[in-house]
Parts: C-alpha cells; structure tokens; sequence
C-alpha cells in the first residue's frame, strides 16, 4: 500500500514534467524575447525604453553576496522610482537557492551578485537558468574577458598578509613553499578549504600550477623536489588524482604544518594585523580586509613579493536571472552597479573591472596596478571539473 | 433506575493471555453483585468491558436491555453512553479541579444547567457529609474524603448502574469498615444495580446481595454469600472462600459399601459419597468437631497450636502428615501436644470429585439427610 | 507524514543517483540514473576513511561525552532545585537555563575570548592575559573545549527535561520509601530515577542526538585544528556542491539517532505505564530536607550558574561597550553599538542596535515565530505523544513515534532545501507557501516536533490511564478530555516542551537561512552575519538581545503553566 501512494505521485510528476518540458522551452523564449536578452538582445540597447520600463516593473529583487547592497537601495529608488529588494546570501547558499526556486518555478529573483564563477559557468550558464547582460555603457571599459561569459564588476583576491609592526622593513616570507618550513609551523592562517569556497579555489589554483611550484621550490631550496611517501601512497591508491607533482606535495606539507583554519576572513586579518602582539601569524585572507587597517592597532600588509604568486583572484559577477520578473528594472541596476552605484564596491583591495575605474583606484588607494600583482586568476572550468579530486586529495593528504 | 445487565459468552485477550473465558453472566435489577477472585483472576477487565473501557474479543453485553456491546454485530457503544457510573481503585479524581468541578464534571458534559449542576454537586455534598469541602483541592483531602468525591462524582449524574473496582482497597482498616455500610446504605437508597470488585472475601460476604467467584477468566460459582460459603461449588471456591482456609483432603472411599472412607491412616464418616472413588472432603474449621475424649468415629489428633482470637479460637491439629484446623467457640482448656478426638459435623462437609473438583450432589437427597441416615446407622451398627 | 517522510525519501533518492554535477565525481556519470556510486565511494573509495569514518567516530566521541555529562549535569541539578529545600531556586532556575538559551556559536565565541591559544595570531585571549602564557593547545581547540562547551550548552537542555518531570512526581513515592529506611541516596536511585526514567531516557537521547548533530561547536573549535565531525564534514561537502556525499553523511547521523531511539524504546519497551505518577489522588511535593548540606549545595549550585551563564554574558556584555574590540581600558568604552547613530568609520555604519531598523524588525519575526512554533508543537508534540502512550503497541502509535523523530537529525540546511522545493508551488490543497511566514512556522515545527513528542510523552506517560477513563464515562469527547483532563495535567511537562521549542526556535539558524526573504528575516541570521563578518560589538549586542528576549518569553510560558502547576501542588497544611 505505502510504495502504491509513493508510486502515484511520482507517475504523475514524471508525466506533468515531460509536458512541462516542451512548454517550458516556449515560455522561455517568450521571455527572453520580451527581456530582450539572449538571442534576441538588441544591437543597441535602448536606455530611454529600459529606465521606462523600469519604473513601470517598479522593482527589483537581487541576492547578493555582498551587503553593501543595501546601501545604495535608497539612492536607486530615489532616482529611478524602483525599489531594491535584496537579499545578502553567500554566493553557494544563493545559487542553492536560486536552483531550487528555479526548479520549482517560483521566479522571483532579478539579478544575481556573486562570486560563485565555476558553478555559474557550468551549471548555471548551460542549462540557460541566467543571462548575461552587458550595458553598453560600459562595455568600452571592459576586458574581453569581462564580458564574456559574465559581466565582472569587480575583482576580488585572497593574498598572503603578514604583520607591518613586527615586520617594518617587508614581509617575513617570500614563497609559497615558506608555508612548508618549520618556522611557520603552526603560525599560519586561512579558512577552511574544505568549507569556504574562495579557500578552495585558492588551493584548487594552487594545485592548477604544478610546474611553477616546482620551479619556485627549486630557487627556494637550491634543490629539485621529492615527494613524500604519503602524496605516493595516495595517488596510487586513488589513480584519480593524477601523478605526484610539487603543487600536491605543497599542499601535503602545508598541511602538515599545522595550518589554523578560521571562519571569519576579517578575524583572520585582525589576528595577523593586530599591532598588541608578540609573535604574529601569517595568513590567506581577503586583500579587501586591508581597508580595516588602524594606525595603533591593526597593521596588515600583503606580501606582495611571495612567489610564485602572492594569492588568486576571482571576478564578482552580475547576472540576470532566468524568467526575472523584472527584466528592465534589472538591467538599470546591473548598470547602476557598473557605474555610480560602484562606489560602494570602490574600496582597497578590490580592483574594478573597469579599466578607467580601477586606474583611479591605483591612484586613491597607492595600490600596485592590478595587472602588476602576481596571482593567478581562477580558472572556473578547472575549478569547477576538479572539484571531487581536490576533495579527496585534500582528505587523502590531511 | 434499575437496569439488568446482561453478559454471554465474552472473552477478552490480551495477547497470549485469556483474561475472559466465554464468560456469561445476568444481573438483576437492583442486586448488589460482587467479582470475587485472586488478583488477576479478571475481574477488573470485566467491570471495565461493561464499562466500555476494553473492547473483548468476542461475546455481547447489554444493559437495561440495549446491546451495548456485540462482537458478532459489530456494536460498541462508547462508555459516555452506556449510562454507567465507575469508581476506580485509585478514585482517579482529576487533581487539577476542585472538588466540586471534579462532581459537577459528569452534569456539564451532559450540559446541564450551571444552576441544576451547582444544586446537584450542593446535594450529593451533603448526602456524603462533605458539605464544605467543594472547594478543596483532592490533594488537601484525607484518604477516606477523597474516596467519597469519588463516590459523589458517581453519584451525580445517577447512573442505574454502578460499578466499583476495589474502591476500599487504598482505606484503612476502621475506614473501610464504615465505607462498607455507608456503601450499602447507599445502594438501598439508589437501588441502583451494582457490579462491586474485590479481592477481599469479608467485603464480598457483607456487602453482596450476589457473589460472583472468578477464576483465570471464568466464574467459579454464582451465588448468595450464605450459599458461597456453605456449599462451594468447587474446590476452587471451596479452597478460597473462609478464613482461615478449608480442610481439604484427598480421600477414596471404601468400596465395601459402607459409607466410609480413608484419609491418611484413618477413616471418617462421608455420608452420601459414590462408593469406590477419588474424591475430596472439604470440612470448614467450624465443622471439625473436637472433643477432649475419644468418642465414635473420631479420631486421635495432636494439638499443634492454639490460636485464641476473642470469641473462638483456631485450633492446629496435626496427625502424622495430616494438619486440620478447627475453630471452637467454647472455652476448651487446650495445651500444645495433648491428645484430641476429631469427627467431621457430617451434615456439613462436602464432597468433590476427585477428578474434577466438582461438588457432588450426596445420593438421594440432601447430605443432611444423609448424615443423619447415617448417624442413625451408625447407632444401630 | 508528507512533511517527513517525502523529505526523506527525496535525500535517499539522490544519494543513489547522478546528480548535475557528478560527472566531476566518474566520468560514467549520467543525469538522472541510478547508480550505487555515491555510497561505494562514502563507505569503501579512497578517502573514505577522512571522509566518512573519521569524522564519525569523532561524532561519537564528543557527542557521548558531552551527552553524559550533560545528562548528569542537568539531572543533578534537576533534583536539586526541583526537589530539594535549596535556597535561591526562583532565581537559580532561570540562570540555569541561560546557556542554552545563548546561540551555541556565541558559547564557543566566549570560550575563544577565555582560551584562545596565542598561535592563531590577535589579541591575547583572557587566558593568556591574567596568566602571562598561553593556554596548553587542547583546551583552546579540538575534542575537549567541544565537549565542554556542548556539555555547557546542553546540559538545560536536559535540565529542563528532568525538571519537568520531576516537578510531577508524587514526593509520596520517595517517602514511603523514606518510611521504610532507605538512605537518601537508595531512595534516588531506587525510586526517583527510575520512576523519572522515561523522562531521563528521552532526555538522553535528545540531548545525544543534539550533540552528536551539533554543528557550532565542533565547526568553531574544531576546525581550526582540523577536527572534523560528521556534521563539519556535512557541511563542508555539501559547501562544495557535492550534496550527494553530503546527504550519505546525513543519512549516517539520521541512521545514528534511529538506532538511538530504537534501543530506547527496546530498553523503556512497553513499560510506560509503569511511570503513570499522577494517580488519581493529587499528589504531594514535599522537598527533601538537605540540613546541614542546604548550603554547601547551594554554593556549587550558584558557582555552576555563575560560572556557565553569569560569567560569558558579562564577557559578551563587555565586549559591546569596548569602541575597539580588544582593547581593554575605560578610555575604549562606548555605547554607540547600543544607541549610536549611523557612523561610516565604525561597524561599517551599521547604527546601534536600538536604531537598527533591520535588527528591530528581525526582532519582531523572530518573537512571533518562535511563541507561534512552540505553542503549536508542544500541542501537536502532546497530541502524538498521547497516541503513541495510549496506543500504545498500535501501529499507528509505532508509526507515528517513529514518523515524528525523523525530522530529528536532519540536517537543517538540507532539510530547508527540501522544503524548499516542497512547498515552491502549490500541490494539490497545499498551496504555494514560499517566502511566507506559514512556511517558517511550518518548517519550525515539523523541525522541532521531535523535542514536542517526546516531552509530551513523556508528560502523557506519567498520567493515569483512569484519569481519563473517568471522563470518558461521564461521556466527555475526546476532545473535552485531552482539553481539560491530559492537557491541564500535562502543564509541567507541556510547559518544559514549549520551553525548549521556544529556545530552539529563537536560535535556529541554518534552517531558516534558505528560507528567509527580506520580510522574514530573523533575528539569528542577522547575527549570523555580523559573527561572520566579525563585527564583534554588534554580533554580542544581538546575542545580548536573542538571550534577553528569549528569557523573557521563558519567563512568561513558564509563569502560564505555573499558575496551573501550584494549583496543583497545593497542600493542606
Ligand atoms: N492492558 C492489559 N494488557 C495486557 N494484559 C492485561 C491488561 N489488563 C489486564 N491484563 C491481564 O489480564 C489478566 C486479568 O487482569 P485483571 O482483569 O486486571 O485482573 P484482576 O482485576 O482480577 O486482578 C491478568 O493476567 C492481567 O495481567
Ligand atoms: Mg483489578
């Protein structure tokens, strides 16, 4: 009896979706039709048309991975007449969110803000659940690669700090491989890759760079590396993590150097910069943290001269969502945050991604030019499709 | 307000356990009838099958003449309905009411006027001598008070039957001595038919117009307390009605016609047994008759304690295996160890089928007659 | 049974299939299909062993330690204020209750600020501070602090539990054991306990299916040092998009507690009856006499309140006044995080709490949603818990005792996404009930359902079945019954139930947090969110706050069932 009540819901579901799926298709390219976006987004954008609209929608909804967000609710709504509603979600909770809601077909949500690329960019993107929109604006200001295949607003860094007050004269570490060595033990911080998302990344862009780690090691040490018998072990058990290289032994010995693992990036900054103490830590946080720096009591500095690379960084994009019930109001204030409504985003340590923007940046905040500081990007696709191989070697080497 | 109750053929399972056994019964109006038994004989599923508070397995109860229960029909009508009145062992009173909401409840589920209710609890106060305490909380009552609220809130909505499970069993001894009367007063006064459980046989044997001897979910004997007493129906009865116990013996009777037979090492007369069979004597204490001399047909004992209890004495005597108990109301002057001559009161005893247990009917007529057949015989012979 | 069991069956049905992304976990992956894969991996693949049985056997160790000494914590000092002549209880009692009513994150904050271990960089902890050194490594991070802070943070829990049904134990069962010359602690052991059993057992298990479930603690102390539980690890997994994985480790702690529940209702068996201890006679509450102990008992007692709830308030208290925080010294004190108007410079402009329209109106939900949950699942926790005692052996009662515990160890954030689906669109009569307030209410319940059933079993067990059949007889309903017999009986324990849903509710966090929209926010993931962004003055303001709160409502359901209960309790003199 119970598997027949289990059996008739499910028959009926299987039945409605697959008529679903058909009207589905339809439906969606009514919308996009209507939103002008997709493929039948205009030669040229229409602002006048838009801004109109918009009021009409009188409305937006947005989740953000940022709460600055609501700082700029009042100012859009005075100038505009649309409301800002958002949401300031973490980007992985956010795009579990939005899945669901999608599924489900509560269309709710306009824009999304988030930082999340490699599920954008392989779940999200292909199974057309958001669009990419551009205002041509700003396009002009944009790299290649800040268009395709998501508008980037800004973009973000997890670096290595290290303490100005103990270390006047520059940073006490100038590799990776520092990390490894004994006087470090213990006396590192970050979040916990296993948890946080950015971290992984990090770690994953890391593991990306074999040959740069074993070069780097090599200028360290004076010697080529070997690998530790655990890394051989592990990648013979489990053939899926691929043959041992200097990234994978990097990540063996970090770990097993007593890494601490905490939550917060901005206590993470606080413990490395806090001027009271005697034998401060080193550690991976947010490069915009540095904006919290207080003469007397926090000193944190990036080490910039860390090699191969000081840290990674990632865009935060803007996207529109699929079936947004406000598709103008939308775009108005995908634009908004491309352009006045930036200036909450227009702090240290986060570099715009408009080239004009950021320039002033360089200037405002002393900072080396963006295309000056060595990180290696995040690779999305990499990211994304390595995802369970990170994990399991993470586990395997811990 | 009289109502018969009628019970065929209900048995009631709990698992393996046959706390009913095909169990009939009929109540007559107004009886007092009391459920005798050893603790978990079934008497308390019974009273609370007529209640509605268990649901048997199988058989039909009705009351007043309304089915209102019925295996094979299918019936059950909900207890709230049955217009029964129960008092429990425990008094169940609710101990977040006051004594007068914990009496009126009944009439205000019936929706009785607030006035009407108030009027009725006032008087059913009263009638029990607890005129001022319908303010109280059951817990500020005394053992004896607590158990008249339960007695009141039975009797407020005046059901035509009543029925009690063990309700004097959480009093003292002097209490329960007084409730006992009060009880009967009580059921005079309703004339409401009463199913009583107990355990305890004196209570039985005061207060029952009938009793009703159960055993391992079946009833034993059906009959006035007088006749319980007298003419057990079987050895089961016979063994637990009295106290102190029945002298029960297992005996053969000669088969040389004579209307004697052997018990241990002695004979004793066993007026109106089957010749040639396995049987039980049953003698009350009341029936052993001693004398300090040795007379006809009695034999030789040895005293083993002497028990005074005010107006009688228990008496122990002993010979070889053999231990009777007598009770004597006159002032014999025993010592332990003396010698004393032991003879049944032949108009009294009775006699079980060894076998079955059954009483058996003496041959021709009663057994007093017989007895007295006999004692002429014996004179003669 | 929708709400629980659709769930489950959901989570079950994706661990066995590809999901949309698994083609990263084997490239035979295809959308959709079943496959074995997920589990094979979980229990036998490469890294199934820090995957999977590390972690749990973690779980185990801090969560059976925290939940004894929890239980035995909140038992002892259950007996001592409910039924001993200690003096201070009205205000020891409330106290007690405080670290359970403090989010379990702020506990672990607290233990940081005492214990924080000078390696990780900052400013010293107290620890270090007072003594010149630094704390020994285990007792800032790992196993240890986790098990002490649970057992802080649980042991009201249990506490609460055993109040309750203490508080309805007839103290004539104790004495007449007196009477017949057994020691004080013959008549604890032999008497009080087991007649307190079932009460104790179901404390048992929620307080161990609490701790073993524990997500907080163990994330903020035992991270750091990479000591990972069933529960870290969940998160972690399912943080990395690999929720199939994920919800093998969330079946693995739903498979720990039903064993949990199983045994206990192997151990307690049929034997509910047995407890009934609100006979029909109204029962007495006479205190043990602790003489010359009186006192000596009530110091340890104070000391535990004091050291438990005082001490780590005063410490969140203080850090709110503290302009920078860290820095200790009169010149740094300030209250502008309480009254304070809008300033770039500090908290990122967020004003004081007193102006903060979006803590203010989180306030406001998070009150109504917390009395509204609670109230309805102590009612519906009793109502089940009566079938289940009165049923007892039926299959309805067996199922529905099961059915009501699922919702026990799931893990919240995988729970809220099921409802999430569940309820996006209308089905049927159900209609749609995204984004409102039913939803919370709902969610809340059914989340904190397994708490109502059990405390309103265990209030139901220990009524007399007569009781009620003497209404019966009288012809009241059922209805009329439960209302004015079980329900006004079951007050105590009721209240204990409602109590613990309360709190539940009030901190509930990841439940909610995939739930809320702008006009359900609540006031935890407000906190949340300064916790994570490490404002620390407006984060234990808002603690402040939630505990605040939280005991005033306490308060106020506990004086709605005291009313009831002294009544009850009443003696001639
Ligand atoms: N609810 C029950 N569940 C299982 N067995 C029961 C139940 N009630 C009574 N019994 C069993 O039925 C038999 C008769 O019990 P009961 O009627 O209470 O006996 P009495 O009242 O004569 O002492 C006993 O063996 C008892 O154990
Ligand atoms: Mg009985």
């Amino acid at each position: 009896m119970k598997v027949r009540h289990l059996m008739v819901p499910l028959l009926a579901a299987g039945v409605i979706a697959l008529g679903a799926g058909i009207a589905q298709a339809d439906e969606q390219s009514e919308w996009l039709k209507k939103a002008q976006l997709g493929q039948f987004a205009p030669m040229k954008q229409d602002w006048k048309a838009i801004e109109a609209a918009a009021r009409k929608e009188g409305k937006v909804v947005i989740y953000s991975v940022s709460s600055r967000i609501f700082k700029l609710q009042k100012k859009f709504e005075k100038k505009f007449g649309v409301k800002v509603v958002g949401h300031d979600i973490a980007s992985a909770i956010q795009l579990e969110k939005f899945r669901r809601e999608h599924k489900a077909r509560i269309y709710q949500v306009d824009v999304l803000f988030n930082n999340a690329t490699p599920l954008l960019l392989n779940e999200f993107l292909p199974r057309k659940m958001v669009w990419n929109f551009v205002p041509d604006s700003v396009a002009g200001k944009l790299d290649k690669s800040e268009k395709e295949p998501f508008l980037v607003q800004r973009w973000s860094s997890r670096v290595l700090f290290y303490n100005g007050a103990k270390h006047p004269g520059g940073a006490p570490i100038d590799s990776l491989w520092d990390l490894t060595r004994e006087e470090w033990r213990g006396k590192f911080l970050m979040p916990n890759p296993l948890e946080s998302s950015v971290q992984a990344n990090v770690i994953q862009t890391i593991l990306q760079h074999p040959k740069e780690m074993a070069a780097e090691y090599e200028r360290k040490f004076g010697k080529p590396i070997t690998y530790s018998k655990k890394l051989k072990k592990a990648t013979k058990k489990n053939p899926l993590l691929g043959k041992p290289d200097a990234a994978k032994e990097w990540l063996y010995r970090m770990l097993q150097n007593k890494p601490t693992f905490l939550r917060s990036t901005t206590k993470i900054f606080k413990n490395i910069g806090s001027v009271k103490q005697k034998n401060p830590p080193v550690g991976f946080t947010t490069f915009s943290k540095i904006r919290k720096n207080k003469k007397g009591i926090l000193d944190a500095r990036p080490a910039y001269d860390v090699k191969p690379v000081f840290g990674v960084s990632y865009p935060t994009v803007l996207v529109i969502a699929d079936r947004a019930p406000h598709p103008n109001a939308a775009k108005l204030l995908v634009r908004y945050m491309m352009e006045k409504g930036f200036k909450y985003w227009n702090v240290h340590g986060d570099y715009a991604a408009r080239s004009d923007v950021a320039a002033k940046q360089v200037k405002k905040f002393g900072i080396p030019p963006f295309e000056d500081l060595k990180m290696w990007p995040i690779d999305q696709t990499y990211v994304y499709d390595h995802k369970y191989t990170y994990l399991s070697l993470f586990l395997a080497l811990k | 307000m009289e109502a018969t109750i009628e019970i065929r053929d209900l048995t009631k399972r709990f698992g393996k356990v046959v706390a009913l056994d095909r169990l009939s019964l009929t109540v007559e109006p107004g009886e007092f009838l009391v459920l005798l038994g050893p603790s978990g004989c079934g008497k308390t599923t019974l009273l609370r099958s007529l209640a509605g508070l268990e649901t048997p397995d199988e058989g039909e109860i009705s009351i007043g003449g309304d089915v209102v229960f019925s295996a094979p029909r299918g019936i059950s009508v909900p207890p709230g309905d049955r217009r029964v009145g129960m008092v429990f062992q425990s008094y169940a009173l609710w101990p977040h009411m006051k004594v007068k909401d914990n009496i009126g409840f009944g009439l205000r589920v019936q929706k009785l006027p607030r006035q009407e209710v108030e009027a009725r609890v006032t008087t059913v106060l009263d009638d029990l001598a607890m005129g001022g305490l319908g303010e109280r909380y059951p817990s500020q009552l005394s053992g004896g008070q607590q158990q008249r609220v339960a007695l009141a809130r039975l009797l407020a909505t005046r059901p035509p039957v009543f029925l009690m499970d063990e309700p004097l069993s959480n009093l003292d001894a002097r209490l329960r001595m007084d409730m006992r009367s009060e009880l009967k007063r009580l059921h005079h006064d309703t004339g409401a038919t009463t199913v009583y459980v107990t355990h305890d046989q004196s209570e039985a044997m005061t207060m029952a117009s009938v009793v009703v001897v159960m055993n391992e979910g079946r009833i034993q004997q059906m009959a006035p307390p007088g006749q319980i007493y007298r003419q057990p129906a079987n050895v089961f009865v016979a063994g637990f009605i009295g106290m102190p116990r029945i002298n029960l013996l297992a005996a053969r009777t000669l088969g040389d016609g004579r209307a004697r037979f052997e018990v241990g090492d002695f004979t004793l007369p066993a007026p109106g047994a089957p010749p040639n069979a396995k049987v039980f004597v049953g003698a009350r204490p009341e029936d052993v008759m001693l004398s300090l001399e040795p007379a006809d047909d009695a034999v030789e004992f040895q005293v083993y304690a002497v028990l005074p209890a005010g107006p009688e004495t228990i008496v122990h005597i002993r010979r070889g295996e053999v231990t009777l108990v007598a009770r004597e109301t006159r002032q014999l002057e025993l010592k332990m160890d003396q010698s004393v001559w032991v003879g049944f009161d032949p108009a009294a005893i009775n006699i079980y089928d060894g076998a079955s247990g059954e009483l058996l009917p003496p041959e021709g007529g009663s057994r007093r007659e017989a007895a007295s057949r006999m004692a002429d015989g014996g004179r003669t012979g | 049974m929708y709400l629980v069991l659709v769930p489950l069956a959901q989570l079950i049905w994706r661990t066995v299939t590809w999901g949309e992304g698994d083609r990263r976990l084997s490239p035979a992956a295809v959308e959709g299909e079943v496959t074995g894969f997920h589990w094979m991996e979980a229990f036998s693949g490469p890294s199934s062993n820090a995957m999977l049985f590390e972690p749990l056997a973690n779980s185990l160790f801090t969560g059976l330690f925290a939940a004894v000494f929890a239980l035995l914590l909140g038992g002892v000092l259950a007996w001592v204020v409910t039924r001993t002549d200690m003096p201070g209880t009205s205000w020891l009692r409330p106290l007690l209750i405080v670290p359970y009513v403090v989010p379990s994150f702020a506990i672990a904050l607290a233990w940081e600020t005492l214990f924080k271990s000078p390696r990780i960089g900052g400013l010293p902890g107290l620890y270090e501070t007072v003594l010149g050194f630094g704390p020994p490594e285990w007792l800032s991070y790992g196993p240890t602090p986790i098990i002490i802070t649970m057992t802080i943070h649980y042991f009201p829990f249990a506490f609460l539990l055993i109040c309750g049904a203490l508080a309805s134990l007839d103290s004539q069962l104790e004495e007449s054991a007196e009477l017949l010359g057994a020691s004080r602690w013959t008549i604890l052991r032999k008497i009080t306990f087991p007649i307190v059993a079932p009460a104790f057992a179901a404390a048992a298990i929620l307080t161990f299916g609490k701790t073993i479930g524990t997500f907080a603690l163990p994330f903020l102390l035992g991270q750091p040092v990479q000591y990972a539980t069933l529960a870290t690890r969940l998160f972690s997994t399912l943080n990395q998009g690999l929720d199939a994985l994920g919800y093998i480790l969330a079946l693995v702690l739903i498979a720990i507690t039903a064993l949990a529940v199983y045994a206990s209702s192997r151990v307690l068996g049929g034997n509910l009856n047995r407890f009934e201890t609100i006979g029909g006679k109204g029962f007495k509450g006479q205190l043990t006499r602790l003489r010359n102990w009186r006192w000596p008992i009530f110091g340890a007692t104070a000391a535990v309140a004091l050291a438990v709830a005082v001490f780590p308030l005063l410490l969140l208290g203080y850090q709110t006044l503290m302009l920078v925080d860290g820095f200790y010294g009169f010149d740094n004190l300030t209250l502008h995080y309480w009254i304070g108007e809008s300033d770039p410079e500090l908290a990122e402009g967020e004003p004081g709490l007193v102006r903060n329209d979006v803590i203010l109106g989180a306030t406001w939900i998070t009150l109504k949603l917390a009395f509204i949950s609670a109230a309805i699942c102590s009612v519906v926790g009793l109502i089940i818990g009566y079938i289940v005692v009165r049923d007892r052996g039926g299959w309805i009662a067996k199922l529905l005792d099961q059915i009501s515990f699922a919702p026990f160890l799931f893990p919240a954030i995988a729970f809220a996404a099921m409802y999430l689906s569940l309820f996006a669109e209308a089905r049927g009569p159900i209609p749609a009930l995204y984004g409102t307030f039913t939803l919370l209410v709902l969610i809340s319940v059914v989340n904190r359902l397994p708490y109502g059933v059990r405390t309103g079993t265990a209030a139901v067990a220990q009524i007399g079945r007569e009781l009620e059949e003497a209404a019966e007889i009288q012809g009241a309903s059922w209805m009329r019954r439960f209302r004015q017999i079980v329900l006004p009986l079951a007050t105590s324990g009721l209240v204990a139930g409602m109590l613990v849903s309360f709190v539940g509710v009030m901190r509930e966090l990841s439940l909610i947090i995939l739930l809320i929209t702008p006009s359900t926010r609540v006031l935890m993931t407000v906190g949340f969110r300064y916790a994570e962004e490490d404002q620390v003055q407006l984060g234990n303001a808002l603690i402040l706050l939630v505990t605040v709160l939280t005991l005033a409502g306490q308060y106020l359901v506990w004086r709605l069932g005291k009313g009831r209960l002294a009544r009850l309790r009443e003696r001639s003199g």
